[in-house]
């Protein structure tokens, strides 16, 4: 259906409902209404408020719940629970007068409650629904239009280099990446070939990339070769050790396994 | 010998280490123009040494002489970068951007030359795709004959300006079509994006705001500009501020949302700005002043201009090629000292 009829449908039944509802509020004020009043007073009552609340249930649903990814499901759940909470108040007008007693009684409250839970059930968890599920429709919106592999897109660029200038070859691949056809065969001036682009010298010692270095692997030239032979002994110690450990490690998974497959 | 090549989407800028104590930079303006074959005499812009392709009657100027033929003949210019990076949908102009990189890196001296090359990070404010542009411009390199790395622009900063800070701090690049900030612990980045707006957002926004074509505005901003000043309210300069200020706190803004997401440790985090939209008079105090504003989950020690910058002459936009060329110097460094070390166990191994 489509969303904003549906919108439209929905708050139309939820103002009838409510609507109903106060007309059966209005009336039982009207009219009075106690335990000893007439049935039929009792049940014009009830069956409007009853109505009336599944009603306004049944239009907040229709409202709110979103056809995807739930969509299914929710419709299932709000029209079973309007049916449950409908059949709930007919079954009271049919027991009323002659059967108000254990058991009709509480099937009468389980219906129509099974009902209304399942009618304000679902609306909640369509809210919730919208609430988490907006920022994340988003995403998914905006990456899924241009996806391609990392493998894809480097053949892309290959043949487009290849054909881009070469100058009998004329035609772009039409890969799907929205790729005007464009038929070129550019020949570029002497110019290119008899001069060399303008260069501009700086003085710099360029100090940061031995910093770099140093910054990046941790290591120190100290230009003593003591000190050096030491950091190195040290170093591979430390990586024997490693190796050692890893084996252990791999070992106690192996025995675990096998132990497991026993 | 390592090289450093910056592609931005206003200019590309390779660096290489000079004779002496020295860098050399090459650089070109990444945009172009078209015209017809009959508007000009092809021996002419051959005397004056016009770099140009010719196909059928089409005739492209490309690099900074496109800019100077825009002003004559009123065409305008065609940037194929425009929004960043290149683009799926401008495959036509690739062979433009490859002259151009060909031009200002020339082929490697010996196969396997380290190359690293400056790349966007992803932009956070819109989906287009980096890694069609980063294997475009890896590719183009490798024809070259380089073996290429790839870094985030923002990390280029970090490399070029934050040495004396053990590459500890913020890196940030304004440039034309983006702006690239990455956060970096011991030369680790901890944080990194781009944003989909630079100095070209400025001149739109302004332009649209106030009527006056593009052109003007981006040349008013450039000559005629200083933060801070007195401007009329309706005037250009005054839109220019407008926007000025409302790109800076776009980026803080996004600096401050990625760092809550992140877990930065506990340390000293200076900023470093460089790129050609910070060249505006005043841009770096102004940074300062909205940085310390925004009360960042880290501890902003100082607004660092770049060193070039303080030195006059020179230029905040080379620093991103310089931090490429640190890079692959280092890089460089390493693997010399890895065959030293596999050469002197053989050494040894045979005694
Ligand atoms: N003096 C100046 N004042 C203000 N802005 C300037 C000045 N000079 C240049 N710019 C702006 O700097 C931008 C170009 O900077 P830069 O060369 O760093 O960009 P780029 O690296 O090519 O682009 P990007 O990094 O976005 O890919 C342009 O928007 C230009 O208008
Ligand atoms: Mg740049």
């Amino acid at each position: 259906m489509d969303l904003k009829l549906r919108y439209y449908l929905g708050s139309m039944v939820f103002l009838s409902g409510l609507i109903i509802s106060i007309a059966g509020i209005g009336f039982g004020i009207f009219v009075n209404l106690m335990w000893t009043s007439d049935p039929i007073e009792i049940m014009t009552t009830y069956s409007l408020v009853g109505i009336g609340f599944s009603l306004t249930l049944l239009g907040i649903n229709l409202m709110i719940s979103k056809q995807r990814p739930y969509g299914l499901y929710s419709n299932i759940a709000m029209v079973t629970g309007f049916i449950l909470s409908i059949a709930g108040v007919i079954y009271f007008l049919m027991i009323f007068q002659d059967n108000w007693v254990y058991p009709y009684a509480t099937y009468l409250v389980i219906l129509y409650a099974s009902g209304i839970s399942l009618l304000s059930g679902n609306a909640f968890a369509n809210a919730v629904l919208r609430v988490i599920g907006e920022p994340s429709e988003n995403l998914s919106t905006s990456s899924s239009n241009k996806n391609y592999s990392l493998e894809d897109i480097e053949k892309e660029v290959e043949k487009t280099l290849s054909q881009s200038y070469s100058t009998n070859n004329t035609n772009f691949s039409s890969f799907d990446l929205g790729v005007k056809e464009d038929d070129t065969s550019f020949v570029p001036c002497k110019t290119f070939k008899s001069t060399q682009q303008e260069r501009i010298e700086v003085e710099d010692f360029i100090s940061e990339a031995k910093n770099l270095q140093t910054t990046m692997t941790g290591k120190v030239e100290t230009g003593d070769y003591g000190l050096e032979l030491t950091t190195k002994m040290l170093s591979e110690t430390m990586k024997e050790k490693e190796r050692d450990q890893n084996k252990s490690i791999f070992n106690k998974f192996k025995t675990k396994f096998n132990n497991k497959r026993k | 010998m390592a090289k450093g090549l910056d592609v931005g989407t206003m200019n590309i800028i390779c660096a290489e280490k000079g004779k002496s104590d020295s860098i050399v930079f090459a650089q070109q303006r990444n945009a172009f123009l078209k015209m017809e074959a009959g508007d000009l005499a092809q021996n002419m812009l051959d005397t004056s040494k016009i770099l140009y392709t010719h196909q059928n009657d089409t005739i492209n100027v490309l690099g900074e002489d496109a800019f100077k033929f825009a002003n004559v003949f009123n065409k305008p210019i065609r940037r194929p970068m425009r929004q960043g990076i290149i683009s799926p949908d401008e495959k036509e102009s690739i062979p433009m951007i490859k002259l151009i990189i060909e031009r200002v890196l020339n082929k490697a001296e010996k196969d396997g030359e380290l190359l690293t090359i400056s790349v966007p990070a992803s932009p956070v404010d819109s989906n287009i795709n980096v890694l069609y542009h980063s294997k475009t411009v890896e590719a183009l390199s490798k024809k070259l004959g380089y073996k290429t790395t790839l870094i985030d622009e923002g990390l280029a900063v970090v490399y070029s300006e934050l040495g004396d800070q053990n590459f500890t701090g913020v890196g940030i690049s304004v440039g034309a079509g983006m702006t690239n900030i990455t956060v970096a612990y011991l030369a680790t980045p901890i944080v990194s994006f781009s944003i989909a707006r630079g100095g070209d957002w400025i001149d739109e926004q302004v332009a649209s705001a106030t009527g006056v074509a593009i052109e003007r505005v981006t040349s008013i901003k450039e000559n005629d500009f200083t933060f801070n000043s007195e401007y009329e309210i309706g005037s250009i300069q005054g839109a220019i501020a407008l926007y000025y200020d409302a790109l800076i706190t776009y980026i803080i803004e996004h600096l401050k949302r990625k760092l809550e997401e992140a877990a930065p440790p506990d340390a000293e985090f200076p900023v470093a700005i460089a790129g050609g939209s910070s060249r505006a008079k005043g841009f770096l105090e102004m940074f300062e002043k909205r940085i310390t504003e925004a009360n960042l989950s880290i501890n902003i020690s100082k607004v660092k201009k770049t060193q070039y910058a303080s030195s006059g002459a020179k230029d905040p936009v080379y620093a991103i090629a310089r931090g490429c060329l640190i890079s692959s110097i280092t890089r460089e460094n390493a693997e010399k000292a890895e065959s030293e070390e596999v050469n002197k166990t053989k050494n040894e191994e045979n005694k």
